[in-house]
Order: C-alpha cells, then sequence, then structure tokens
C-alpha cells in the first residue's frame, strides 16, 4: 500500500459561532503512527472527520500527500475512517461487510471474493464470513472493521477511539494488533483517543490537544517525561504540580518549603509522585493526611503548614507502617524536577 | 386506599364506555351482516351469508371495490416513495428553513379534509382538469404524506450517522449509501408504512367524495346505497372493510416494532 502524508494547513472550524479548532497547522509524515490525544471537547475528532472529509473546514486548507483535498466529498478522498461503534452495516453479513469498499470500486467478484477470504484469514475470522455483525463479539467486530478499512488500500487510516467500546484486557491485546498491523503496512495512521496510556504505548508521534489547539507535539517519550505546560503534565499523570518563586536559586534541600500553590506569576513546576523519598521523622514539616491502597502501592498524600498538598507514590513493603497523622521528611534529586513553560 | 379504589373502578367505567362507543356499533354491524332479516331491528332472524353473496356479484360494488383499490395503492405507492425522500433529507441534513419544513409537511394532518377537497376541487378544475380518480390519488397522496413522513423519519433517525459516513470513507457516493445503506434498514418501516398508508386512503371518503364524479370509490358507493335507502348488503361490506384494515393497521404496527 502507498503511504501518504497529511498537512492541515491553518485550519479553522466553527460549530455555530462556537469555535472549535483554531489556527491549526500540523504536518504529518507518511508512515507515522500518530496520535491526537486530547479531553472530550478538545476538537480532535472534529479534526480526524475533516481529514475524512465528513467536516466542513470553515477555513484553511487540507493536503493528503500533494494534493489539496480541502473541498473533495469523502468517497473520493483516499482515506478510510474506523468508528468506536465500527459502524458495521447490519444487514449485510461479515463477508459482505469486509468486500463493501471493493464491490463500490467495481471489481469483479472473484477478486472480492478471494480479497475478502485473504482479509477473514488475515483476522482470524475464517469460519465467519457468513455470520451477522450481530451474531460476533465486540473484538471480533474491531476486527471486521478494521479488514473492512484497509482491504480498499487507503493512504492513510483515520481511528476514531477505535477499541473505547472494549473491556480492559482485549484493548491491551488490540493495541498490539493494531500496532503490528500499522508496521506491517506501512500507512499513515491518524489515531483519536482521550487515554493517555493508550497513546503512549501507540504512537511514533503525539499531539496533545487542548481547545483547539495544539498543546504540545513530541514522540511518547518526551511527552511523558518532559512536559512543557501544567495542563500537559495533568494530561500525564502528574499529581503534583506547583509554583516556585525563583528558579535560578533552587535549593534542593530546602525544595518541599520553597513550593507555592499554583500562582499566575511564578515559574511552574512538576514532579512524579513516585520521585520522592520519605521517611517517618518527627520534626518534618509534612504530615500524613491520607493513605490508599491502590495494588501494590499506596498513594499517601501528605500537607504542611502552608497547605502545599503532596502526593506520594511507593512500594507497600515502604509504606506498610506510616499512619494518617505521622510527620515525615521529603526529599527529591533535582533531576526529577520538570520546569514547565507555563505563563 | 378507598378513595384510590373508588377513582380506580370509575376509569375503569370510562374506558369500557370508551372502548364500546367504539367498538359497539361496529360489533352491531358484523352481527346484522349474518341477519337474514331484511330490517336492522332485533331480534336476529337466522344466520345467512346472502349479504356478502349480494355484495360480491353486485356489479357497483365490485367497480367501487376496484377503483378504491387501485386508487390506494398507487396513493400508498407514491406517499411511500416520495416520504423516503423527505424523511432522508429531513433527518440527514441541515438547512435553513428545516423546522419549518418539517412542520409544514406535517400540517395536513390538522387542515380539515374538507378544505383539501374543496380547494384542491377548485383550484385543478381552474387549472382545466376533470374531476376523476387520478385527482383523488393527489388529493388523498396530500392526505397521508404526513404520516408517511413521520413514521419514516422516525426510523431514519435511529440509524446510526456513522453507517452512513462508514459507506462513503470507503468510496460510496451520496446516492448509492441512501439505497444501499438506509433503504435496507428501513425495509420493514417501508412496507409497514406502505400497508398504513394504504389503508388510510382506502377508508377516505371527503376528499374522494369532492374530487371524482362518475367513477366512484367503495366508501363512496357505501354512502350512495345508504342516502337511497337501506340495504343490509352494507353491513356486509363494512364488516369486510372493518376486518381488512384491522388486519392490515395490526400488521403495520407490528412491522414497525420490527424496524
Amino acid at each position: 500500500m502507498i503511504s501518504k502524508s497529511i498537512k492541515l494547513e491553518n485550519i479553522n472550524k466553527n460549530f455555530d459561532k462556537v469555535e472549535v479548532i483554531n489556527s491549526f497547522n500540523l504536518e504529518i509524515n507518511a508512515g507515522e503512527f500518530i496520535t491526537l490525544l486530547g479531553p472530550s471537547g478538545c476538537g480532535k475528532t472534529t479534526l480526524l472527520r475533516m481529514i475524512a472529509g465528513l467536516e466542513h473546514v470553515s477555513s484553511g486548507n487540507i493536503f493528503i500527500g500533494d494534493d489539496n483535498v480541502t473541498s473533495v466529498s469523502p468517497n473520493k478522498r483516499d482515506t478510510s475512517i474506523m468508528f468506536q461503534d465500527y459502524a458495521l452495516f447490519p444487514h449485510m453479513n461479515i463477508q459482505q461487510n469486509i468486500g463493501y469498499g471493493l464491490k463500490l470500486k467495481k471489481i469483479n467478484k472473484l477478486e472480492i471474493d478471494r480479497k475478502t477470504k485473504d482479509w477473514l484469514k488475515k483476522i482470524d475470522l475464517e469460519e465467519y464470513g457468513l455470520r451477522m455483525p450481530h451474531e460476533i463479539s465486540g473484538g471480533q467486530r474491531q476486527r471486521v472493521a478494521l479488514a473492512r478499512s484497509l482491504i480498499v488500500e487507503p493512504s492513510v487510516l483515520l481511528l476514531d477511539e477505535p477499541l473505547g467500546a472494549l473491556d480492559a484486557n482485549l484493548r491491551k491485546n488490540m493495541q498490539s494488533e493494531l500496532k503490528k498491523v500499522h508496521s506491517d503496512i506501512g500507512i499513515t495512521f491518524v489515531y483519536v483517543t482521550h487515554d493517555q496510556e493508550e497513546a503512549l504505548s501507540m504512537s511514533t508521534k503525539i499531539v496533545l490537544m487542548n481547545k483547539g489547539k495544539i498543546e504540545q507535539m513530541s514522540r511518547p517519550v518526551d511527552l511523558y517525561n518532559s512536559p512543557k505546560s501544567s495542563f500537559a503534565a495533568k494530561f500525564m499523570g502528574f499529581t503534583n504540580i506547583f509554583s516556585i518563586k525563583n528558579r535560578d536559586k533552587l535549593d534542593i534541600s530546602n525544595f518541599f518549603n520553597t513550593l507555592e500553590n499554583n500562582d499566575i506569576e511564578n515559574q511552574k513546576i512538576c514532579f512524579r509522585s513516585n520521585n520522592v523519598n520519605f521517611k517517618t521523622d518527627n520534626s518534618g514539616e509534612f504530615k500524613v493526611v491520607s493513605k490508599q491502597y491502590f495494588g501494590g502501592m499506596y498513594q499517601i498524600k501528605v500537607s504542611n503548614n502552608k497547605n502545599i498538598l503532596i502526593n506520594l507514590m511507593s512500594d507497600e513493603t515502604i509504606s506498610n507502617g506510616i499512619k494518617t497523622g505521622d510527620s515525615l521528611n521529603l526529599s527529591i534529586e533535582s533531576k526529577d524536577i520538570i520546569f514547565l513553560e507555563d505563563k | 386506599m378507598k378513595n384510590f379504589s373508588l377513582l380506580n373502578n370509575f376509569l375503569y367505567i370510562l374506558f369500557a364506555t370508551i372502548v364500546s362507543l367504539i367498538y359497539l356499533p361496529i360489533l352491531v354491524m358484523i352481527v346484522f351482516s349474518f341477519n337474514s332479516s331484511k330490517y336492522q331491528i332485533m331480534p336476529f332472524r337466522s344466520f345467512t351469508t346472502t349479504w356478502y353473496q349480494r355484495v360480491i356479484t353486485d356489479s357497483q360494488y365490485i367497480e367501487g371495490l376496484s377503483n378504491s383499490l387501485i386508487v390506494s395503492i398507487s396513493v400508498s405507492l407514491f406517499a411511500t416513495l416520495l416520504a423516503f425522500f423527505c424523511a432522508y433529507s429531513l433527518v440527514n441534513s441541515n438547512f435553513k428553513g428545516k423546522s419549518f419544513l418539517n412542520i409544514f409537511f406535517l400540517t395536513p394532518l390538522v387542515v380539515p379534509l374538507i378544505l383539501i377537497g374543496i380547494s384542491l376541487r377548485f383550484y385543478l378544475s381552474s387549472k382545466g382538469y376533470e374531476p376523476s380518480l387520478f385527482l383523488v390519488a393527489i388529493g388523498q397522496s396530500i392526505f397521508v404524506m404526513p404520516l408517511a413522513i413521520l413514521n419514516l423519519s422516525n426510523r431514519m433517525s435511529q440509524i446510526p450517522k456513522n453507517l452512513e459516513e462508514a459507506a462513503w470513507s470507503l468510496g460510496s457516493s451520496r446516492l448509492r449509501s441512501m439505497f444501499e445503506i438506509i433503504l435496507p434498514s428501513c425495509k420493514f418501516s417501508l412496507i409497514a408504512t406502505f400497508i398504513l398508508t394504504f389503508t388510510f386512503a382506502f377508508d377516505e371518503f371527503i376528499i374522494a367524495y369532492f374530487l371524482t364524479n362518475f367513477s366512484i370509490t367503495l366508501p363512496i358507493k357505501i354512502w350512495t346505497s345508504l342516502v337511497t335507502g337501506f340495504d343490509p348488503a352494507i353491513n356486509a361490506i363494512g364488516t369486510i372493510v372493518f376486518l381488512t384494515s384491522l388486519t392490515l393497521g395490526i400488521i403495520s404496527q407490528l412491522l414497525f416494532l420490527k424496524k
């Protein structure tokens, strides 16, 4: 299959005067697995639908490969979309569902039959060709939807939270299956999700979105380890985000006492709850507020007299003896402190 | 609690009264259609099927019946087909004035039939059309369209939008997806709508009365026979029409449930 790049140029989108996408620019290289990540309402699905041609742009241009497809209808675009509820045609059996795209291309019946059988084999549903969509399980439907999208050999596959309706175990399997499919066929994947774990484990690049704009675009490792804003930090699971007065005179031994609750003017920093070391110490400034079990780990919340609430995550063997009300002494290494660029 | 049961009893009686007001006359009609007496008075003389034989051998009734069948079938075919496209555009597109159009399509439901009859009669004869069964078909189509649109748009709004979107993305044109994705999903509703509009058109009297003169439909024939003096055969034809409508009505409701 041929893989193509995607370029979004200055895209704006309004729904009844409400701005959903705001001067959006993005270039996606051919063959990439890119994830549009963000909370619901951030515009990620709208963006995906605009690439598919299912939504008009209010202004701006969309290129697929070298072609400007901004006003090209969805059936003439070199893209294929997969939905969260799979959208299998309920009145067609599995085989007809998979072969539908080829039937539209006026390919002869024998060829359609051969290719459909090939795909049924690839997705491990050889025996299921004559079943109806409601007669197979969610995971199987998902694979049928994937085969139906890929059989037409698109240059770009668009995926709208395709794993959202599956249970946790199946999700994990499907994640690796999708990743394998991507590296096997090598076309461009644009994946929409609100699940950061899913984004981190699958993508070659993540576009983190917030209110119709790009918040940060990085490789998964970089987004996870060095978020640039407190929004990105929160989304990547940082529960400790604070301000400090003076970045240059950071005193690591007295670090926790210099923390302040978020303040617009000051430098913002964050650190992961499992990077904080602690020991019980009667003269410690932080008191344990609560302790909650998370399977092998305890989450401990501590607070000082300045009302700074810090989350700690630690192995149960270490934190077993700690009780609410205990005083703790906290320490952290300077490499674990991340400086954010928020204003 | 005592007050409650009093109220309950009252409601039961009310319900029974309403049901009997509707169905008792029909029941009487059915009973008398098998009565050998020429007059519609008790007591019941003896069981007979004479009136039914009279109906099926009377060429006027047969002519009325076949006229009615031709008109109602054309009306329901035409209305169902047109309503499919109307419903599709009402459900799937978003244009200015859509809600106005929505209401506009449903107005024939509340306009008195006599107004539809009179105004069409005047308008069409001013255009040089003689009253005929064809005009009846036009008038009745207007009358049953709202029902057809209502039923079909109801079904279509239950079909997930992304079924068609998936088809487009696979290369289907809008027209093609309408026939290959939406139409099959509305299969049962289409048949149900066809039957429902058929029964409405088949029973319709007022519009038909205004828009035809020499070729008459069955309800008009029944009415003229009543005017010229009571004929027990009317009980028989009434029973046939009632039972047919009832059966078709039930079938169409079952089909709607099936989607």
